[in-house]
Parts: structure tokens; C-alpha cells; sequence
């Protein structure tokens, strides 16, 4: 296996029609000490309004480029043996899963933070955007994300 | 010059287009983004807008050449 496939198995970035259906089977390396996992999850309430489903677009080529290099720095940044994300496109029903994360990492602390370092990179800098629709008939975009900012 | 734009999200429903090939008179992805908010009463200004070319991040002082694909990005909000 050269280098490049290599990094890219360790690190991926996928974007998937409808509801994620993350496989994570990993050939883990035998320095994992720690497998930690974050899925986002469509919620019924937002900003004080009902939500009663969520669509999600994207700009797929930069999408999937921005979230690269996001999951590649994780794996550098945070010596991860592999850092894995999926995230959802299209329309999703309240409890339906919008993102996955998977990071291989030889100690929790730093798979713990990576984790939440990838959620925030992803929310902050991938061309991803979401339409909710409210149980009052309306929706909207929402616009909202920028880095530090916690919530949604 | 001409360039082609695609829109997406907040920017497809103002202008009502996926995508268009736009003549004017601008050098930067600055005037461009002036002259394309002009002409569909975009209201998002450049702190909240990020633009690209030909499916990469860029800056706004940017210089554009013929047929490049600029790409104006509302605020993202995936997760």
C-alpha cells in the first residue's frame, strides 16, 4: 500500500444520501488504546421553535476537500491512528443521525479531544447547510456557525 | 471577462438559478461578489460570505481569470 492510500484509509471524509450509516469496522492498529464516537442526532427544538425535520445541501466538491483536510489534521495534530466522519445530505426526520465521528487514538484524552475538535471544524468550515422546517408550516436557513461558538 | 458562479442554500432561493455564466467588468472576487449582490439584493455582506474558486477556499482580493467557477458560501451550519 503506498503512503497516500494509506493516509487516506487513516483519514476520511464522506458525505451520505439520507440518514449516516457510518461502517467503522477499522483494521485498528495495535496502539489504539481508545475508540471514541460522536453522532449528531436531528433535534425537535431549536431556537425555541418545533422542528419537525431538517434538509441538509452541500457544495460536495469543496465539501468533501474541506472535510479532508479537517480529519487529516486531526490525525496529525493529535497523533490519531485513524479519524473517520460522515455527514448526511438531504432530508432527515427528528432522531435521524446528521454526523458521524470516529477516532482511533492511543489514549482517550486525546481521542476525546479530537472528536470534538473534528464536530467544530466541520461546523465551522465545510459548505454545509441546513433548512429547517417547523411544525407551524414556515422554515428557514439556518445561519449561524462560526468557530467557538458551541450549540446546534 | 466571464466567469461561471453557482449558488447554493440562501443564495439558489434569492436568485432562483443553480448556476450561470456572468460578462462584467471586475477584477477581484471582491467586485465580483459587488456586482452579483447589486443585481440579486443579496444582503449578506463579506463577513458572513465566503468566497471560492474552482472548488477551493480563496481570498477576497483574489484576481479572477476567464471561465474560473467562483462559488459565493452563505454561512455553513452542517453538523
Amino acid at each position: 500500500m503506498s503512503l497516500q492510500n494509506e493516509a487516506n484509509t487513516r483519514a476520511k471524509f464522506m458525505l451520505s444520501q439520507g440518514p449516516v450509516h457510518l461502517e467503522y469496522q477499522h483494521s485498528c492498529s495495535p496502539e489504539s488504546g481508545a475508540l471514541v464516537s460522536f453522532d449528531g442526532l436531528v433535534r425537535n427544538n431549536n431556537e425555541g421553535k418545533d422542528v419537525l425535520r431538517l434538509e441538509y445541501s452541500a457544495y460536495a466538491e469543496l465539501a468533501l476537500h474541506e472535510g479532508s483536510l479537517i480529519v487529516k489534521e486531526a490525525v496529525d495534530c493529535f497523533a490519531l491512528q485513524a479519524a473517520l466522519c460522515s455527514h448526511a445530505l438531504g432530508v432527515l426526520e427528528i432522531g435521524q443521525l446528521a454526523v458521524s465521528i470516529r477516532v482511533w487514538a492511543s489514549h482517550r484524552g486525546e481521542g476525546f479531544e479530537a472528536c470534538r475538535w473534528i464536530i467544530d471544524q466541520v461546523k465551522s468550515r465545510v459548505p454545509i447547510w441546513k433548512k429547517e422546517s417547523y411544525t407551524d408550516g414556515t422554515c428557514e436557513w439556518v445561519l449561524c456557525q462560526h468557530v467557538g461558538h458551541h450549540g446546534h | 471577462m466571464t466567469v461561471r458562479l453557482r449558488y447554493f442554500a440562501a443564495f439558489r432561493e434569492i436568485c432562483q438559478l443553480d448556476q450561470e455564466t456572468y460578462c462584467g467588468q471586475f477584477k477581484t472576487v471582491a467586485d465580483l461578489y459587488e456586482l452579483i449582490c447589486k443585481k440579486y439584493q443579496f444582503t449578506l455582506n463579506m463577513q458572513q460570505t465566503r468566497p471560492a474558486i474552482n472548488d477551493r477556499f480563496c481570498a477576497w482580493d483574489n484576481a479572477l481569470q476567464e471561465n474560473d467557477l467562483v462559488v459565493f458560501i452563505p454561512p455553513v451550519a452542517g453538523g
